[in-house]
Protein backbone atom coordinates (compact mmCIF):
# COMPACT_ATOMS: atom_id res chain seq x y z
CA UNK A 1 0.00 0.00 0.00
CA UNK A 2 1.46 3.16 -0.58
CA UNK A 3 1.93 5.61 2.37
CA UNK A 4 3.30 9.22 2.25
CA UNK A 5 5.64 9.15 5.16
CA UNK A 6 8.77 7.64 6.15
CA UNK A 7 7.78 3.99 7.31
CA UNK A 8 9.92 3.15 10.70
CA UNK A 9 12.20 0.00 9.78
CA UNK A 10 9.96 -2.52 11.59
CA UNK A 11 7.57 -1.43 9.09
CA UNK A 12 9.83 -1.86 6.34
CA UNK A 13 9.64 -5.75 7.09
CA UNK A 14 6.01 -5.50 6.79
CA UNK A 15 6.03 -4.84 3.02
CA UNK A 16 7.65 -7.79 2.30
CA UNK A 17 5.10 -10.12 3.22
CA UNK A 18 4.08 -12.03 0.02
CA UNK A 19 0.52 -11.15 -1.54
CA UNK A 20 -1.30 -14.18 -0.03
CA UNK A 21 0.07 -14.02 3.43
CA UNK A 22 -0.99 -10.16 3.39
CA UNK A 23 -4.65 -10.96 2.53
CA UNK A 24 -5.29 -13.50 5.63
CA UNK A 25 -3.39 -11.04 7.94
CA UNK A 26 -6.23 -8.28 6.57
CA UNK A 27 -9.01 -10.50 6.76
CA UNK A 28 -7.56 -11.14 10.58
CA UNK A 29 -7.04 -8.06 10.98
CA UNK A 30 -11.32 -6.98 10.14
CA UNK A 31 -11.90 -10.27 12.84
CA UNK A 32 -9.69 -8.63 15.83
CA UNK A 33 -10.90 -5.00 15.25
CA UNK A 34 -14.64 -5.97 16.03
CA UNK A 35 -15.55 -5.55 19.12
CA UNK A 36 -16.89 -8.14 21.29
CA UNK A 37 -20.59 -8.63 21.18
CA UNK A 38 -22.32 -6.70 23.53
CA UNK A 39 -20.76 -4.55 26.15
CA UNK A 40 -16.98 -4.67 26.67
CA UNK A 41 -17.34 -7.72 28.94
CA UNK A 42 -18.51 -10.69 27.47
CA UNK A 43 -21.28 -12.32 29.90
CA UNK A 44 -19.78 -15.70 31.05
CA UNK A 45 -20.62 -18.35 33.75
CA UNK A 46 -17.92 -19.51 36.18
CA UNK A 47 -18.18 -23.09 36.01
CA UNK A 48 -16.58 -25.72 38.51
CA UNK A 49 -16.22 -28.88 36.34
CA UNK A 50 -16.85 -32.15 38.52
CA UNK A 51 -15.88 -35.78 37.58
CA UNK A 52 -18.98 -37.94 38.34
CA UNK A 53 -18.23 -41.62 37.30
CA UNK A 54 -16.70 -41.65 33.99
CA UNK A 55 -19.01 -38.33 33.03
CA UNK A 56 -18.39 -34.54 33.57
CA UNK A 57 -20.56 -32.49 35.02
CA UNK A 58 -20.30 -28.53 35.89
CA UNK A 59 -21.98 -26.59 38.73
CA UNK A 60 -22.43 -22.61 38.56
CA UNK A 61 -19.27 -21.70 40.90
CA UNK A 62 -21.46 -19.19 42.87
CA UNK A 63 -23.14 -21.95 44.81
CA UNK A 64 -20.16 -24.06 45.72
CA UNK A 65 -19.32 -23.04 49.70
CA UNK A 66 -16.29 -25.41 50.03
CA UNK A 67 -14.13 -28.34 49.12
CA UNK A 68 -12.74 -30.74 51.41
CA UNK A 69 -11.11 -34.17 50.90
CA UNK A 70 -14.12 -36.74 51.44
CA UNK A 71 -13.65 -37.85 54.51
CA UNK A 72 -15.73 -37.86 57.78
CA UNK A 73 -18.91 -39.04 55.92
CA UNK A 74 -21.40 -40.77 58.76
CA UNK A 75 -23.44 -43.64 57.29
CA UNK A 76 -26.91 -43.47 58.02
CA UNK A 77 -29.18 -46.16 57.63
CA UNK A 78 -32.02 -46.58 55.70
CA UNK A 79 -31.80 -43.89 53.60
CA UNK A 80 -31.90 -43.94 49.79
CA UNK A 81 -29.02 -45.39 48.01
CA UNK A 82 -27.93 -41.66 46.82
CA UNK A 83 -27.27 -40.88 49.97
CA UNK A 84 -24.05 -41.45 51.33
CA UNK A 85 -25.11 -39.62 54.98
CA UNK A 86 -24.11 -36.92 56.94
CA UNK A 87 -20.53 -34.72 57.47
CA UNK A 88 -19.97 -32.44 60.17
CA UNK A 89 -19.27 -28.95 58.65
CA UNK A 90 -18.29 -26.50 61.87
CA UNK A 91 -21.19 -27.57 63.57
CA UNK A 92 -23.85 -28.13 61.11
CA UNK A 93 -24.44 -32.18 59.93
CA UNK A 94 -24.88 -31.40 56.10
CA UNK A 95 -26.25 -34.03 53.69
CA UNK A 96 -23.73 -35.75 51.71
CA UNK A 97 -25.02 -37.07 48.27
CA UNK A 98 -23.40 -39.46 46.32
CA UNK A 99 -24.03 -37.77 43.04
CA UNK A 100 -22.33 -40.85 40.90
CA UNK A 101 -25.55 -42.68 42.30
CA UNK A 102 -28.28 -40.11 42.20
CA UNK A 103 -27.32 -39.40 38.07
CA UNK A 104 -27.59 -43.19 37.68
CA UNK A 105 -23.69 -43.33 36.46
CA UNK A 106 -21.87 -46.48 36.39
CA UNK A 107 -19.15 -45.73 39.87
CA UNK A 108 -15.80 -45.02 38.43
CA UNK A 109 -13.40 -48.05 38.55
CA UNK A 110 -11.10 -46.28 41.02
CA UNK A 111 -13.46 -46.10 43.35
CA UNK A 112 -11.76 -44.62 46.13
CA UNK A 113 -9.20 -42.24 45.27
CA UNK A 114 -7.28 -39.69 46.51
CA UNK A 115 -8.95 -37.31 44.27
CA UNK A 116 -12.52 -37.58 45.35
CA UNK A 117 -13.78 -34.88 47.22
CA UNK A 118 -17.45 -32.93 49.24
CA UNK A 119 -18.05 -30.71 46.84
CA UNK A 120 -20.62 -28.18 49.37
CA UNK A 121 -23.17 -26.27 47.25
CA UNK A 122 -26.00 -24.45 48.78
CA UNK A 123 -29.00 -22.95 46.58
CA UNK A 124 -32.53 -22.37 47.78
CA UNK A 125 -31.62 -22.58 51.55
CA UNK A 126 -30.41 -25.87 51.41
CA UNK A 127 -26.90 -27.20 51.52
CA UNK A 128 -25.31 -30.25 50.39
CA UNK A 129 -22.15 -31.57 50.06
CA UNK A 130 -21.80 -33.55 46.60
CA UNK A 131 -19.71 -36.95 46.72
CA UNK A 132 -17.53 -36.60 43.50
CA UNK A 133 -14.44 -38.07 41.55
CA UNK A 134 -12.63 -35.22 41.48
CA UNK A 135 -12.64 -31.37 40.76
CA UNK A 136 -11.33 -30.57 37.48
CA UNK A 137 -11.62 -27.05 36.26
CA UNK A 138 -12.85 -23.83 36.71
CA UNK A 139 -13.43 -22.30 33.53
CA UNK A 140 -15.15 -19.10 32.56
CA UNK A 141 -18.29 -19.95 29.73
CA UNK A 142 -19.55 -17.47 27.81
CA UNK A 143 -23.56 -17.32 27.75
CA UNK A 144 -23.59 -18.62 23.99
CA UNK A 145 -21.78 -21.45 24.39
CA UNK A 146 -24.36 -22.91 26.93
CA UNK A 147 -26.26 -24.51 24.98
CA UNK A 148 -29.95 -25.49 26.76
CA UNK A 149 -30.22 -29.54 27.92
CA UNK A 150 -32.82 -31.77 25.00
CA UNK A 151 -35.96 -30.51 25.68
CA UNK A 152 -37.40 -33.95 26.22
CA UNK A 153 -40.85 -34.11 28.62
CA UNK A 154 -40.45 -35.34 31.87
CA UNK A 155 -39.04 -34.05 34.80
CA UNK A 156 -35.25 -36.28 34.81
CA UNK A 157 -33.63 -33.91 31.72
CA UNK A 158 -34.88 -30.54 33.99
CA UNK A 159 -31.28 -32.37 36.31
CA UNK A 160 -29.28 -30.72 33.63
CA UNK A 161 -29.79 -26.95 32.74
CA UNK A 162 -27.26 -26.51 30.14
CA UNK A 163 -24.68 -28.81 28.37
CA UNK A 164 -21.41 -26.71 27.28
CA UNK A 165 -19.75 -26.96 23.92
CA UNK A 166 -17.52 -29.23 24.36
CA UNK A 167 -20.41 -31.65 26.31
CA UNK A 168 -19.89 -31.01 30.00
CA UNK A 169 -23.45 -30.70 31.77
CA UNK A 170 -24.42 -28.10 34.25
CA UNK A 171 -26.52 -28.98 37.11
CA UNK A 172 -29.20 -27.39 37.46
CA UNK A 173 -28.99 -26.55 41.19
CA UNK A 174 -32.11 -24.66 42.39
CA UNK A 175 -33.71 -27.81 40.57
CA UNK A 176 -31.70 -30.58 41.89
CA UNK A 177 -32.04 -29.65 45.25
CA UNK A 178 -35.88 -29.22 45.49
CA UNK A 179 -35.99 -32.91 44.03
CA UNK A 180 -39.14 -34.01 46.18
CA UNK A 181 -36.91 -37.96 45.87
CA UNK A 182 -34.35 -35.80 48.00
CA UNK A 183 -36.97 -34.70 50.19
CA UNK A 184 -36.40 -37.89 52.59
CA UNK A 185 -32.79 -36.66 53.83
CA UNK A 186 -32.78 -33.29 53.72
CA UNK A 187 -34.71 -31.04 56.13
CA UNK A 188 -34.83 -27.90 54.73
CA UNK A 189 -35.20 -25.98 57.70
CA UNK B 1 12.24 4.22 37.89
CA UNK B 2 14.27 1.55 40.25
CA UNK B 3 12.45 2.58 43.38
CA UNK B 4 14.06 -0.17 45.66
CA UNK B 5 13.51 -3.40 43.47
CA UNK B 6 14.03 -6.46 45.62
CA UNK B 7 13.31 -8.52 43.77
CA UNK B 8 15.17 -8.75 40.07
CA UNK B 9 11.77 -9.02 38.42
CA UNK B 10 8.73 -6.60 39.23
CA UNK B 11 5.05 -7.33 39.89
CA UNK B 12 5.35 -10.37 41.96
CA UNK B 13 3.04 -11.23 44.68
CA UNK B 14 5.89 -11.46 47.65
CA UNK B 15 5.47 -14.52 49.24
CA UNK B 16 3.67 -15.20 52.54
CA UNK B 17 3.67 -18.38 53.51
CA UNK B 18 7.45 -19.65 53.78
CA UNK B 19 7.38 -20.93 49.99
CA UNK B 20 10.67 -20.56 47.77
CA UNK B 21 9.80 -17.42 45.99
CA UNK B 22 9.09 -17.92 42.34
CA UNK B 23 8.72 -16.59 38.66
CA UNK B 24 6.23 -18.18 35.62
CA UNK B 25 7.74 -16.77 32.15
CA UNK B 26 6.38 -16.98 29.12
CA UNK B 27 9.25 -17.92 26.90
CA UNK B 28 9.39 -16.81 23.51
CA UNK B 29 12.38 -17.43 20.57
CA UNK B 30 14.10 -14.35 18.23
CA UNK B 31 16.56 -15.32 16.43
CA UNK B 32 16.59 -19.01 17.75
CA UNK B 33 17.29 -17.29 21.51
CA UNK B 34 15.15 -17.43 24.32
CA UNK B 35 13.98 -14.76 25.59
CA UNK B 36 11.07 -14.22 28.55
CA UNK B 37 8.94 -12.05 30.07
CA UNK B 38 6.80 -12.39 33.49
CA UNK B 39 3.51 -14.07 32.83
CA UNK B 40 1.34 -11.20 34.41
CA UNK B 41 2.82 -8.90 31.83
CA UNK B 42 1.12 -10.99 29.37
CA UNK B 43 -2.59 -10.62 28.34
CA UNK B 44 -2.93 -12.88 25.99
CA UNK B 45 -1.17 -14.59 22.67
CA UNK B 46 -2.51 -14.05 19.11
CA UNK B 47 -2.00 -14.72 15.48
CA UNK B 48 -0.15 -11.99 13.22
CA UNK B 49 -2.26 -10.06 11.90
CA UNK B 50 -2.21 -7.14 9.24
CA UNK B 51 -0.16 -4.19 11.23
CA UNK B 52 -1.11 -0.48 10.41
CA UNK B 53 2.20 1.48 9.73
CA UNK B 54 1.99 5.41 11.56
CA UNK B 55 4.26 8.12 11.25
CA UNK B 56 6.87 9.18 13.85
CA UNK B 57 7.32 6.62 15.60
CA UNK B 58 10.73 5.23 16.87
CA UNK B 59 12.21 2.27 14.21
CA UNK B 60 11.01 -0.51 16.24
CA UNK B 61 7.64 0.46 16.21
CA UNK B 62 6.24 -1.70 13.34
CA UNK B 63 2.38 0.38 13.20
CA UNK B 64 -0.74 -0.24 15.35
CA UNK B 65 -3.24 -2.74 15.66
CA UNK B 66 -7.30 -2.56 16.18
CA UNK B 67 -7.69 -4.81 19.24
CA UNK B 68 -11.13 -5.15 19.35
CA UNK B 69 -11.83 -1.28 19.38
CA UNK B 70 -8.57 -0.15 20.93
CA UNK B 71 -5.69 1.07 19.09
CA UNK B 72 -2.37 -0.54 20.26
CA UNK B 73 1.28 -0.35 19.41
CA UNK B 74 2.77 -2.88 18.04
CA UNK B 75 6.73 -3.67 18.77
CA UNK B 76 9.13 -5.40 16.90
CA UNK B 77 10.86 -7.47 19.15
CA UNK B 78 13.90 -8.27 16.89
CA UNK B 79 14.36 -4.79 15.52
CA UNK B 80 14.15 -3.14 19.50
CA UNK B 81 16.83 -6.12 20.94
CA UNK B 82 19.13 -5.11 17.65
CA UNK B 83 18.16 -8.66 15.85
CA UNK B 84 17.67 -8.00 12.00
CA UNK B 85 14.05 -7.66 11.40
CA UNK B 86 12.45 -10.29 9.11
CA UNK B 87 8.48 -10.23 7.37
CA UNK B 88 6.10 -12.00 10.13
CA UNK B 89 4.95 -15.14 8.22
CA UNK B 90 0.94 -16.55 8.90
CA UNK B 91 1.90 -18.56 12.38
CA UNK B 92 3.76 -16.09 13.65
CA UNK B 93 3.08 -14.57 17.42
CA UNK B 94 1.94 -11.06 18.81
CA UNK B 95 2.14 -11.36 22.41
CA UNK B 96 -0.20 -8.88 24.18
CA UNK B 97 1.44 -7.10 26.70
CA UNK B 98 -0.30 -5.10 29.85
CA UNK B 99 1.16 -2.39 31.52
CA UNK B 100 -1.20 -0.90 33.80
CA UNK B 101 -4.13 0.09 31.80
CA UNK B 102 -1.96 0.31 28.52
CA UNK B 103 -1.70 -1.99 26.14
CA UNK B 104 0.53 -3.29 23.55
CA UNK B 105 1.75 -6.03 21.26
CA UNK B 106 5.09 -7.23 20.81
CA UNK B 107 6.36 -9.34 17.74
CA UNK B 108 8.24 -12.42 18.65
CA UNK B 109 9.55 -15.23 16.43
CA UNK B 110 7.71 -18.35 17.92
CA UNK B 111 6.53 -18.85 21.63
CA UNK B 112 8.33 -21.89 23.31
CA UNK B 113 6.61 -22.66 26.68
CA UNK B 114 5.82 -21.11 30.16
CA UNK B 115 8.43 -22.30 32.66
CA UNK B 116 8.08 -21.60 36.66
CA UNK B 117 11.53 -20.65 38.65
CA UNK B 118 12.99 -19.87 42.04
CA UNK B 119 14.17 -16.46 42.62
CA UNK B 120 17.36 -18.20 42.78
CA UNK B 121 17.58 -18.93 39.46
CA UNK B 122 17.76 -15.19 38.08
CA UNK B 123 20.78 -13.67 38.07
CA UNK B 124 21.24 -9.67 36.98
CA UNK B 125 22.42 -9.34 33.68
CA UNK B 126 26.47 -8.54 33.79
CA UNK B 127 27.54 -5.00 33.13
CA UNK B 128 29.02 -6.04 29.81
CA UNK B 129 28.43 -2.16 28.21
CA UNK B 130 28.25 -3.47 24.82
CA UNK B 131 27.09 0.43 23.96
CA UNK B 132 24.70 -0.72 21.23
CA UNK B 133 21.60 0.55 23.29
CA UNK B 134 19.86 -3.07 23.84
CA UNK B 135 21.22 -4.18 27.32
CA UNK B 136 19.14 -1.93 29.14
CA UNK B 137 16.03 -3.93 28.41
CA UNK B 138 17.58 -7.20 30.03
CA UNK B 139 16.30 -7.12 33.35
CA UNK B 140 17.43 -10.81 34.05
CA UNK B 141 19.33 -14.05 33.21
CA UNK B 142 17.45 -17.10 34.64
CA UNK B 143 18.80 -20.70 34.25
CA UNK B 144 16.20 -23.12 33.65
CA UNK B 145 18.18 -26.64 33.21
CA UNK B 146 20.24 -26.29 30.53
CA UNK B 147 18.84 -23.31 29.37
CA UNK B 148 19.64 -19.83 29.70
CA UNK B 149 16.87 -17.53 29.07
CA UNK B 150 17.13 -13.39 28.87
CA UNK B 151 14.43 -12.22 30.50
CA UNK B 152 13.49 -8.91 29.32
CA UNK B 153 12.15 -5.98 31.31
CA UNK B 154 8.86 -4.58 29.44
CA UNK B 155 9.18 -0.96 31.05
CA UNK B 156 12.41 -0.59 29.47
CA UNK B 157 11.48 -2.84 26.43
CA UNK B 158 8.48 -0.64 25.24
CA UNK B 159 9.29 3.12 27.01
CA UNK B 160 9.50 4.42 23.68
CA UNK B 161 5.78 2.96 22.72
CA UNK B 162 4.27 4.50 25.68
CA UNK B 163 2.89 7.81 24.19
CA UNK B 164 1.15 5.63 21.72
CA UNK B 165 0.10 2.62 23.88
CA UNK B 166 -1.79 5.14 26.01
CA UNK B 167 -5.58 4.00 26.62
CA UNK B 168 -7.03 4.87 23.30
CA UNK B 169 -10.44 3.92 21.77
CA UNK B 170 -12.16 4.24 18.99
CA UNK B 171 -15.50 5.32 19.43
CA UNK B 172 -16.94 5.44 15.90
CA UNK B 173 -16.67 2.17 14.75
CA UNK B 174 -17.04 1.85 11.02
CA UNK B 175 -18.33 -1.68 10.12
Amino acid sequence: MPTEFALSHAAMAMTEIPEDVLRVLEERARQLARPLDGDAVPETTSLLVLQVGPERYAVDVDAVREIKPREGVTPLPGLPSFWSGLVNQRGNLVPVLDLTTYLGLPSSPEGDTEEAKLVFVGAEGVEVAFVVDGVREIRHTPAQDLHPSVPVEGDGVRIVQHVTKDLVSVLDLSYLLRDPALTVGVDAK
Amino acid sequence: MDVGRTSLLPGREPSTDGEPAGHTLVVFELDGREFALPIQDIAEILQMVLVTPVPEVPPWVAGVVNLRGRVIPIVDLRTRLGIATRPPELNTPILIAEQGTRKLGLIADAVRDVVSLEDAALEPPPELGTGDGHEDAVAALAQAGERLIVVLDLERVTADAAPLAEARHITDHAD
